[in-house]
């Protein structure tokens, strides 16, 4: 009788510091799961707009429909590019019906230029004044790069994350996606 | 399976699940200016001398400096930059940065007005260990001439990094 209550003590501590942990990961911020930004319509996201490689607008509208992967990028930013492979390799393998965008916050010379070494297969916009001002509104406070939301295919942004992406975090976001 | 192995396997999956990311990714960052802390000095002559103390573990990009005096841009090439870390990436080329400290000198003819100075200070840099960069970060400095080191008016600490208080963590 002594063991089963010991053992589920034991049970129940092991799932109160699961959740323990759970919500300090989460509270730390990187990964929101299932946490929509305040005050941000689904509107916001399949409203916007920006130049792709060509000059030409695109709609995020287009996507509507489709998970996103919505990355914020720029050509200085070493981790950014650290990180690009791995999110073009998410954009291949498309887990979840998952669609990867890259929106750099640079001028478009500069990213034109920097597209021919590239080499995702990903669609690339640009937006030098704007991108950084609409990843403030997706949910990226201090305008860090680089910066992903997760979108949902209704336009709701599920999950954000500041930094490089490594593979377990691309793990984590896609499994939320589902 | 027994019932109380049942019982808790889906705990210890929790467990699994919610481990943590790494202590590095999570790391409190410095604010811009704390982790880049500049201060500056103005010389005879209108030379003008420009330090950044930089924190463990954030660079600065050497050619992503830029100075204003007065509200004129300063042409590269009154700027003495020295030479920052190399580092030769397939994807970016040639990268060089600044880490722990630099020194660098604006050249005698930087307008200045009775012997006053306003300086902006451009700068862009990143955490190395957090992966992530901040934009662009702009900082004054209003100096006389001969004047001793003199930081930012909104400076968070001249000499020391700031208190943890002071810190944020990533959104």
């Amino acid at each position: 009788m002594n063991r089963r209550l010991l053992v589920a003590a034991a049970a129940g501590a092991a799932f109160l510091v699961g959740l323990g942990i759970l919500a300090t990961t989460m509270t730390a911020g990187d990964s929101k799961p299932n946490s929509p930004v305040p005050g941000i319509s689904p509107g916001v996201v399949h409203g916007a707009s920006f130049a792709d490689l060509q000059g030409n607008q695109q709609a995020l509208s287009k996507w509507a429909g489709k998970p996103l992967l919505i990355n914020f990028w720029a050509t200085w930013c070493s981790p950014c590019i650290e990180e690009m492979p791995r999110l073009d390799e998410l954009h291949k393998k498309s887990p979840n019906g998952i669609q990867v965008i890259g929106i750099a916050a640079d001028n478009q010379a500069n990213v034109v230029k920097f597209s021919n070494r590239l080499r995702v297969s990903y669609p690339i916009l640009v937006d030098e004044p704007g991108a950084m001002a609409f990843s403030k509104r997706l949910g990226n406070r201090h305008a860090l790069l680089p910066f992903s939301a997760l979108v949902s295919a209704q336009g709701d942004i599920i999950a954000t994350y500041v930094g490089t992406l490594t593979p377990e975090k691309i793990d984590q976001l896609t499994s939320i996606s589902r | 399976m027994k019932p109380v192995e049942a019982l808790l396997a889906p705990f210890a999956c929790s467990l699994i699940l919610a481990l943590p990311a790494p202590a590095h990714a999570d790391a409190p960052l410095l604010e811009p200016e704390a982790a880049f802390l500049l201060a500056a000095r103005a010389q005879d002559g209108g030379r003008i001398e420009v330090r950044f103390d930089i924190a463990p573990d954030y660079y600065l990009y050497r050619n992503r400096l830029q100075f204003s005096v007065n509200g004129v841009a300063v042409p590269p090439a009154q700027i003495s930059l020295p030479k920052g870390k190399v580092t030769r990436d397939p994807t970016f080329g040639r990268v060089e940065t600044y880490h722990q400290s630099v020194h660098i000198l604006l050249a005698k003819n930087t307008p200045g007005k009775a012997g006053n100075y306003d300086l902006v200070v451009s700068a862009q840099g990143c955490a190395a260990k957090a992966g992530v960069c901040f934009p662009a970060h702009r900082q004054q400095i209003r100096m006389d001439i001969n004047s001793d080191w003199t930081v930012p008016a909104s400076h968070p600490a001249p000499a020391t990094f700031p208190s943890a208080a002071s810190r944020f963590t990533k959104p």
